[in-house]
């Protein structure tokens, strides 16, 4: 189980953003939360990445708490995938920088094995949203963050991208925090949905 | 009988305002930039092929695609803002002229005026109200740019502020002031919504409908159909650098019976809150070479003509439709 | 129409990237042969010849002949010769200490302080100044020129490269190679250097005709080269004294074989900067 208690965070000399924080995923749930924009959900988000450390409070999985070496068993996937992949190595090296190629996630994915060898600059959102989502969902994961994951892409590759994540929840046991302000979208995927100002009290 | 109409007047999609020419009007718009491949050797990569489109005046035409359809650069090749190494062919019309790089130039922040995505788009070393009032002709700037903040909600003190003390939100609507307060006819709003939380999303499009009713054409460059259905007169869905379908927005319901195009229908289908169906396959991407119709490889319904040429853009039903078998 | 129909176009005239790339073979070959024919010449061409001392330009000497009778065009050569190498020491150690500077920028917030504070220290006094002292405690003469050069001149290509690596580092794809586990060694081989390489090769080659300017000017003043080697600096503060009586090649020809060569150095690090600057690159 991913647990965050009472984290909080803010930036230096800034008020509060989160305070306060109580969160359970259990593995296969899938949760969706929604909130106001600047409300403080991306950070919770890299928060429970490990990408950030709180200024207060602690998270565990299974009783182990952060901070965690090595692959870390939650791991997010990002709004803009352009951001998150080093523009100047080719897609393999971006996809085994995680770890070895696991081609039946590439094919679950729609992955064409052409595209292995193009820059990040030759493919486009969607395309690149894959991969993010591939190397995201290494064996060791546990649990996946998807903060606004299909948010810039068409209807018809959220659709794709979300029926592969669920499948792989079935699969691998995997548990989901799905973070986006559309509802008919979290209504549909989700198992619980939170609104994220019911999760803490600024 | 209709459609007989509609097939003289080929470049005017709807049969509205059969009377007047639109105000702006795209005709067989491509786009090519020239490339290294390694070495020395150039290619041309094309990433629009065959973009139609015209709006009339106070008309909101929404232009839906996916990412990597090319639609990002449609704002920038009719501003003519495109890097040196673009080049393009077809004809964009203004006003029924021929919109010239000497025009494009000339017009561009006057008679037609962009909001752009980015939140960065503001001068970061000048107050926002100077900025506002800038884009106004007339002699009272000071009041014009007041009463247009008033008009969007923004606090008086807002236009003594810098852009970096400004939320999200709020700059997105100072980026709106600036479209509202010039005297553009053409507004060209560049994927305004994503990101933005359910009232953010509503307030933007808001405005949209505002510039509109002030007798603005309005192009919506947008991946989201829910926003683009919400305002938009017509939409215009764009597939691998191509105008598919041109639809109006009543034809978005039910199971998409009314929809031309296979793409349109799957992307309506796709909708978390219609059928959330998957169609397979993606998108040709840019510089990769597709004979005939660029849907042909995923499309339900392809035939042997469709791989062979390429559909022309044909009337039907009051809209558009670039397909032989709708 | 906006833009004529030029598609599909056929490329007659060479595009852009072919000429960047003759205008960097040419300059190449140009700092090559220079410096190949400074290497060559020996010594016996460099002796005393009283006969044919204050020669004006002639086809013999193109250069002239000095109040040895020495050939200024070997002179010159010679010159130049040494300057490249003194350069190219120069901005060999200057780039290297740079790429570790920047480096160690990247490591915390109070090495970062501490490496802008030396950048700081070294842009505000006059280049020239430090230069002299440097040198001169190290003993002056050749020895002395490059530890100075190569100590004055990292500054500036390390604020550049720091900047590019504080912005990469927090880049979200170094966070998110954080969190597969991948070691800070692995981030900065991996992540950092690839976006280093092309700023450092030009930053490299653009040191050159700094390096060699400053050398030339504190070995004019006399705090450089020792007086009897072939330095520019050397004769050019040598022909001073004879430029009174009319002498003017003395100064001239080494002084404008100086300033090609520096401009050829510019060039050719602004040809591969287009070159390999995918951005500039694809957009001249």
């Amino acid at each position: 189980m991913l647990e965050a208690r009472e984290v909080s965070y803010r930036y230096r000399n800034h008020p509060w953003l989160l305070q306060h924080v109580n969160l359970q995923i259990h593995p296969g749930e899938v949760v969706g939360l929604y909130g106001k924009s600047g409300a403080g959900k991306t950070t919770l988000a890299t928060i429970l990445a490990g990408l950030k450390q709180p200024k207060q409070g602690f998270i565990q999985i299974d009783g182990h708490s952060y901070p965690m070496e090595g692959f870390h068993p939650v791991q997010l996937v990002w709004q803009l995938p352009e951001k998150v992949v080093n523009p100047k190595w080719r897609m393999k090296k971006i996809l085994t920088e995680a770890g070895p190629l696991d081609s039946d996630l590439l094919a679950m994915l729609g992955i064409n094995k052409t595209w292995l060898n193009r820059y990040p600059s030759e493919l486009s959102g969607g395309e690149l949203q894959r991969f993010c989502l591939a190397r995201a969902l290494g064996p060791k994961t546990k649990y996946l963050i998807a903060d606004e994951m299909t948010t810039m892409l068409d209807a018809i590759t959220q659709a794709q991208i979300w029926h592969t994540v669920l499948e792989l929840v079935q699969q691998r046991n995997i548990g989901i925090l799905a973070i986006s302000h559309d509802s008919s979208l979290l209504e549909r995927v989700c198992d619980r949905v939170i609104n994220f100002d019911t999760l803490h009290s600024v | 009988m209709e459609i007989q109409q509609s097939q003289k007047k080929e470049n005017i999609p709807l049969a509205q305002n059969e009377k007047s020419p639109p105000l702006f009007e795209v005709n067989h718009l491509a786009l090519t930039f020239r490339q290294y491949e390694k070495g020395l050797r150039e290619s041309n990569l094309r990433v629009i092929r065959n973009f139609d489109l015209s709006i009339n005046q106070g008309e909101i035409v929404a232009v839906v695609g996916a990412s990597g359809s090319g639609k990002s650069l449609l704002a920038d090749t009719i501003l003519g803002i495109l890097p040196e190494h673009a080049e393009t062919s077809g004809n964009i019309l203004f006003q029924g002229k021929i919109l010239t790089k000497e025009n494009q130039i000339r017009l561009r922040g006057k008679d037609i005026v962009l909001i752009p995505q980015s939140t960065n788009a503001l001068d970061p070393l000048m107050k926002v109200g100077k900025q506002v009032q800038s884009v106004v002709k007339n002699k009272h700037k000071k009041a014009v740019q007041e009463r247009i903040f008033q008009k969007v909600g923004l606090a008086k003190d807002t236009s003594d502020r810098y852009p970096f003390e400004l939320s999200g939100g709020m700059i997105r609507r100072v980026l709106v002031s600036t479209a509202m307060v010039s005297d553009a006819k053409l507004v060209i709003a560049d994927e305004p919504t994503p990101g933005l939380d359910e009232q953010a999303r509503d307030e933007a499009i808001q405005y949209m409908k505002k510039l509109a009713t002030e007798g603005k054409a309005i192009m919506f460059i947008t991946h989201d159909i829910t926003a683009a259905l919400e305002i938009a007169d017509k939409v215009a869905v764009f597939y691998a650098g191509e105008t598919v379908e041109i639809a109006n927005t009543e034809d978005f319901s039910g199971k998409g019976e009314n929809l031309r195009h296979p793409y349109t229908k799957a992307l309506w289908n796709a909708l978390p809150q219609n059928d959330f169906i998957p169609l397979k396959g993606i998108q040709p991407l840019p510089g990769e070479s597709v004979s005939g119709c660029v849907f042909a490889a995923r499309c339900p319904i392809a035939t042997d003509v469709c791989t062979e040429d390429v559909p022309q853009l044909r009337p039907l039903n009051h809209g558009m439709v670039r397909c032989y078998h709708a | 129409m906006i833009g004529r129909t030029s598609f599909p176009m056929k490329v007659k005239k060479w595009n852009l990237r072919q000429r960047t790339l003759a205008v960097t073979i040419l300059s190449f070959t140009l700092l090559a042969g220079m410096i190949g024919s400074g290497i060559l010449i020996g010594p016996e061409k460099m002796g005393v010849d009283f006969l044919s001392k204050y020669l004006p330009p002639s086809f013999t000497h193109p250069f002239g002949t000095d109040w040895l009778g020495r050939d200024m065009l070997t002179r010159t050569l010679k010159g130049l010769t040494l300057s490249f190498s003194v350069g190219l020491l120069a901005s060999t150690v200057s780039t290297f200490i740079a790429l570790i500077l920047s480096l160690l920028c990247s490591v915390n917030k109070k090495l970062d302080a501490v490496v802008t504070w030396f950048i700081d220290l070294f842009l505000s006094v006059p280049h020239i100044v430090i230069l002299i002292l440097i040198s001169f405690a190290a003993g002056g003469g050749f020895k002395g020129v490059v530890i100075g050069l190569a100590l004055t001149h990292w500054p500036s290509l390390t604020r550049l490269l720091r900047a590019e690596v504080l912005q990469l580092k927090n880049t979200d794809y170094v966070a998110v190679s954080k969190a597969f586990g991948k070691s800070r060694m692995w981030i900065a081989r991996h992540h950092l250097l690839p976006h280093l390489v092309p700023q450092l090769i030009v930053g490299f080659i653009l040191l050159f005709p700094h390096a060699i300017l400053h050398e030339a000017a504190i070995t004019f003043l006399g705090f450089g080269l020792s007086s009897e080697v072939p330095a520019i600096g050397i004769i050019l503060s040598e022909s001073m004294r004879y430029l009174a009586t009319g002498m003017w090649w003395l100064a001239f020809f080494p002084g404008l074989a100086l300033l090609v060569m520096v401009s050829i150095f510019d060039l050719l690090g602004r040809s591969i900067r287009k070159l390999i600057d995918p951005f500039h690159g694809q957009k001249l």
